[in-house]
């Protein structure tokens, strides 16, 4: 579209809202009022981010006083000195990834053929079965980490990013299980019956109907991913080696250690943590969506 | 029937027969089978008995013991000594005043901004895509990690060179508040911090029950000369209700653990002004190291879940509202 | 090719009850329709028939041999579901050739000749490589009957195929499902609630009413001679007329609290009071006034065309109605006073306290069921 039209296309939108703010007044000033709070709410959302982002961009020490909301000059000395010079590229975000990925699959794995028999089959006791686990999710997580602390202590896990990731699939699996059950029982229950009848077993017909929950599962996929990459306590707790820290214990210490903040080199090692669901918000936005707040997902 | 039919029945000799004898190991497979789906669900209850409800339990018992962090053998049982200890000292109570302050100005602020967003990006007020764009930039701060946000909320809130006070001094106000060094504004600031935080899965949550209600109830409100106002506050809100009470909740679970946050961002000061009971808890255990005392306030951490969601359903009444 | 014996089949879930005691032959190559109301265990039945229930109590045997451990998948029964229960992600091709896949006895390469067999026979060739989702509703009907008898089965189950398909295209599926089953000679159970499905389709019908089986028999044994109340109310539309009568040497009086009554002279022995029913289609409507000797004067209250025939509606009494089919071009209208009788040779009596059917010695003349005057239905 060249200069002209769009400028032509923004009179006419112009013109049409004026028109329309002479006819309906009061309607014109609710729209506004909502578009306005609207806009400042994606303020309110976005500026935090990318504040400490912006920051990784900036030379040092030019993080001061007055604050810049566009960086003058852009430089990558922060980055560059972030994945050369520490272990948060090398070490951190390798474990940060070895993680999530461990608790996807252990989610997966458990919470498709759960979600599925709880769907499917009639079960003795099904409700209490499945309300039952939802209530331990309200136990808070606090009153379980010392007896899982003395737990691993004496099998020997502790230090581990077995631990983290068990622990952190363990945290996702009650509402994945739940979600996926919520997928399953939009498939069409005929199907499961049509394949035994035509000479499946249970099991097989299980593989035959999961392919049909491509959506769930990239939804699960999303959630636990996001859940375990986003873990603090759980490693914080867990591990004290520094080869074993994932990414948020890694940015706590690297603060907390240094003691005078360094803004730009802060606003470097966040990039870096935040980048994976960067990416997957914006590839997989609406399985992101669903995977993050476990509600029902509509294909 | 034509004579042109083919004649599909000649290939048909070789039936199988209804097989009416299973095998030994056809029988196995096939108890396996029939037992499929407690099969199938075993292993999440394995992992929810092993890693929450038995760690749960431990933890109750725990909280009846001196377990001194030199030798965590030597247990020794005290009764009910660690709740008279923690119940009979002011430091509880100042900790618990903060929580609630932090937990019901959190709740009421994620879930009325949530639930007011959620509304205004429905059907009919906006352009479906311009509400899709919005809704987009609402969502990342839930998929941020506690730490990140701790940073990000410490660097905003910074005195000198941080980006709300040099916004406030803009509007006029010349002396803004120093917020986290400070015992009053302190505990603000976190709360700020939690909504930014914790808004969006309100939002979300509530989107998923807005689209729950059928169009043809806003037709019916249309046809019968109902503003838009008016629509909402006695057809939206009315159905959204038991969202609403899930959603509150749910929220107010959450926030009673968070402290992930607050450890990075203020560690609990300055002077305790922000310490809460779930970070007391997990200071008393991994600073202090007392195992028993922190059991102890973990169980009373539960209570306080358990008297709250109590609460909402009598207030809203009734768990059939929230299921 | 198969013989399916019901022993005693009961069938409970918890303390819910969904078959009861069912004693049931169905034989070689015949098509049997179970019909009832919903919920009344016929869909149980049919699903304990293939395996996918094990029923509580009873056997089930297919040709003589003991079936009722032997699972599904074992089972050489196909079933035909509903809502065609195709798989959304496999093409045509991939749905029709599924169950003989799954069974495993074939090669590749017969699997594929039976499928283009089954497929030409149903004349669906030429969507083999098409998605499920492209079909028409029929059109999925088809496939997952391909699907069903693709292996041969020794019987064949129909659950309410019919029921998703639009009227048009139910009274062609009918025709098409009979002529299959006949070509193939295969014995088969087709499960419906349609009253008037069952009666055109059926070689037998079973009606089945919570649970129990009320009456089994040819389509014009159910329809002339219904066993109990439930057989008679279920099955004719509009429903049969049912009243309270009193017999005595003249016959049977019904009607008599709100009027003059009606008087049907039938011969029964008998003193204790009866429900007498008789079918719309049997009820006689005369414009002359014909009073006494078993007619009665009603005015009509209203009348509902049917496009061939016109049903009647008379008020008698409080909340209960009287309803005569006529042919539609018989010029009846609302507001007339007419003579309304029961053809004698036309009604049913039963026994209120058991509610089954009390066979009369006046009625002898069955010649015309005989001669295969059905009951037209619309």
């Amino acid at each position: 579209m060249s200069m002209k039209q769009r400028f032509i296309k923004a009179r006419y939108y112009l013109h049409n809202a004026a028109r329309f703010a002479k006819i309906y007044p009061e309607e014109a000033l609710i729209r506004a009022v909502v578009i306005f709070s609207l806009v400042s709410m994606s303020v309110f959302f976005i500026v935090p981010l990318y504040w400490l982002f912006s920051a990784a961009f900036k030379p040092p020490n030019s993080v001061g006083f007055p604050p810049e909301l566009v960086p003058s000059t852009i430089t990558f000395e922060n980055l560059n000195h972030i994945i050369v010079n520490t272990e948060f590229v090398g070490t951190f975000l390798v474990n940060s990834l070895l993680v999530a990925v461990g608790a996807v699959i252990i989610v997966l794995a458990i919470a498709t053929p759960a979600g599925y028999a709880f769907s499917r089959y009639e079960m003795k006791h099904k409700r209490v079965l499945m309300v039952s686990i939802l209530f331990v999710q309200m136990i808070p997580f606090l009153a379980m980490i010392i007896p899982l602390y003395r737990i691993f202590a004496i099998v020997g896990l502790l230090d581990t990013l077995i631990v983290i990731t068990l622990v952190s699939a363990a945290n996702t699996i009650p509402v994945a299980t739940w979600l996926m059950k919520g997928y399953f029982d939009t498939v069409p229950d005929g199907l499961e019956e049509a394949a035994r009848v035509g000479g499946a077993s249970r099991f097989q017909a299980f593989r035959i109907i999961t392919p049909l929950a491509k959506p769930a599962l990239g939804a699960v996929a999303i959630y636990s991913f996001v859940g375990a990459w986003n873990k603090f306590i759980i490693p914080l707790t867990f591990t004290s080696s520094k080869s074993k820290w994932v990414l948020p214990v890694a940015l706590y210490k690297f603060i907390s250690r240094r003691g005078v903040v360094e803004w730009g080199l802060l606003g470097a090692a966040t990039l870096i943590a935040m980048l994976p669901v960067l990416i997957l918000f914006v590839v997989f936005q609406k399985q992101f969506v669903a995977g993050l707040t476990g509600a029902e997902y509509k294909g | 029937m034509s004579d042109s039919e083919p004649s599909y029945l000649d290939g048909f000799e070789a039936r199988r027969e209804t097989q009416t004898e299973l095998s030994r190991l056809e029988r196995l497979y096939d108890r396996v089978d029939q037992k499929l789906p407690y099969i199938m669900i075993a292993p999440v209850f394995i992992i929810v008995v092993g890693l929450m409800l038995y760690p749960a339990v431990w933890a109750f018992k725990l909280s009846l013991y001196d377990v001194p962090i030199s030798n965590l053998d030597n247990q020794v049982f005290v009764g009910f000594q660690n709740y008279v200890e923690i119940l009979m000292n002011s430091f509880f109570y100042k900790v618990m005043k903060n929580s609630v302050v932090f937990v019901s100005a959190s709740v009421v602020g994620q879930v009325g901004i949530g639930v007011t967003l959620a509304v205004l990006l429905d059907r009919g007020w906006l352009d479906d895509r311009l509400a899709r764009f919005f809704r987009a930039t609402y969502i990342l701060p839930w998929a941020t990690t506690a730490v990140i946000v701790g940073y990000s909320w410490q660097f905003l809130l910074n005195p000198r060179v941080g980006l709300v006070n040099q916004f406030l001094r803009a509007l006029g106000w010349a002396n803004p508040p120093p917020w986290l060094t400070s015992v009053q504004w302190a505990i603000v600031g976190l709360i700020i911090m939690n909504i930014w935080r914790g808004t969006p899965f309100s939002m979300i949550f509530q989107t998923s029950g807005l689209q729950s209600i059928q169009e043809s109830f806003y037709e019916a409100a249309r046809v019968g000369g109902a503003s838009r106002l008016q629509t909402v506050r006695n057809v939206t809100l009315p159905l959204l209700r038991p969202f609403i009470l899930m959603n509150l909740i749910l929220v107010t679970l959450f926030t009673f653990n968070v402290f992930g946050m607050i450890l990075v961002m203020t560690g609990g000061g300055p002077l305790d002004a922000t310490n809460v009971l779930a970070l007391h808890m997990y200071q008393t255990a991994f600073s202090l190291g007392n195992f028993g005392k922190a059991s102890a306030l973990a169980v009373l951490l539960f209570l306080f879940n358990l008297l709250t969601v109590a609460f909402y359903l009598r207030v809203f009444g009734g768990v059939d509202q929230a299921i | 090719m198969s013989t399916i014996d019901l022993e005693n089949v009961t069938k409970r879930f918890g303390d819910v009850t969904a078959v009861e005691n069912v004693d049931l032959t169905i034989e070689d190559g015949e098509l049997l329709v179970l019909v009832g109301p919903s919920g009344c265990g016929k869909t149980t039945l049919l699903r304990t028939i293939t395996g996918l229930e094990l029923p509580t109590e009873g056997t089930i045997s297919v040709d003589g041999n003991d079936v009722t451990g032997i699972p599904a998948r074992k089972r050489d029964i196909a079933l035909v579901f509903q809502n065609f229960a195709l798989f959304p992600h496999m093409s045509v091709e991939e749905n029709m050739s599924f169950n003989l896949r799954m069974q495993g006895d074939l090669d590749a390469e017969e699997i594929d000749q039976r499928v283009a067999d089954i497929a030409e026979m149903l004349d669906i060739s030429e969507l083999l490589d098409r998605d499920i989702s492209e079909l028409s509703g029929g059109q999925k009907q088809r496939v997952s009957l391909g699907r069903a008898i693709v292996t041969n089965p020794a019987a064949f189950m129909l659950d309410e195929p019919l029921a998703n398909l639009d009227a048009n295209l139910r009274d062609q599926m009918e025709t098409e499902i009979v002529r299959l089953q006949k070509q193939l000679g295969i014995t088969t159970v087709h499960v419906t609630h349609n009253q008037s499905e069952a009666m055109t389709m059926g070689d037998r019908i079973a009606v089945m009413n919570d649970g129990e089986l009320q009456q089994l028999g040819p389509p014009e044994e159910v329809f002339y001679e219904p066993a109990n109340l439930f057989v008679a109310k279920f099955i004719g539309s509009p429903n049969m007329n049912l009243f309270d009568a009193t017999v005595d040497a003249d016959g049977a009086h019904l009607l008599e609290e709100s009027g003059p009554g009606l008087a049907v002279p039938i011969d029964l022995d008998r003193s204790d009071p009866i429900v007498l029913g008789c079918r719309p289609e049997h009820v006689l409507v005369d414009r002359d006034d014909r009073s006494g000797g078993g007619w009665a004067t009603l005015e009509i209250a209203f009348t509902e065309f049917h496009g061939a025939s016109k049903y009647l509606f008379f008020d008698v009494g409080e909340d209960t109605e009287l309803i005569a089919r006529v042919d539609s071009d018989e010029p009846f209208a609302a507001g007339e006073t007419v003579s309304v009788g029961f053809d004698p040779e036309q009604v049913h009596a039963f026994d209120p306290a058991t509610d089954e059917r009390i066979d009369q010695s006046a009625r002898t003349d069955r010649t015309r069921i005989a001669e295969g005057t059905r009951p037209s239905d619309d």
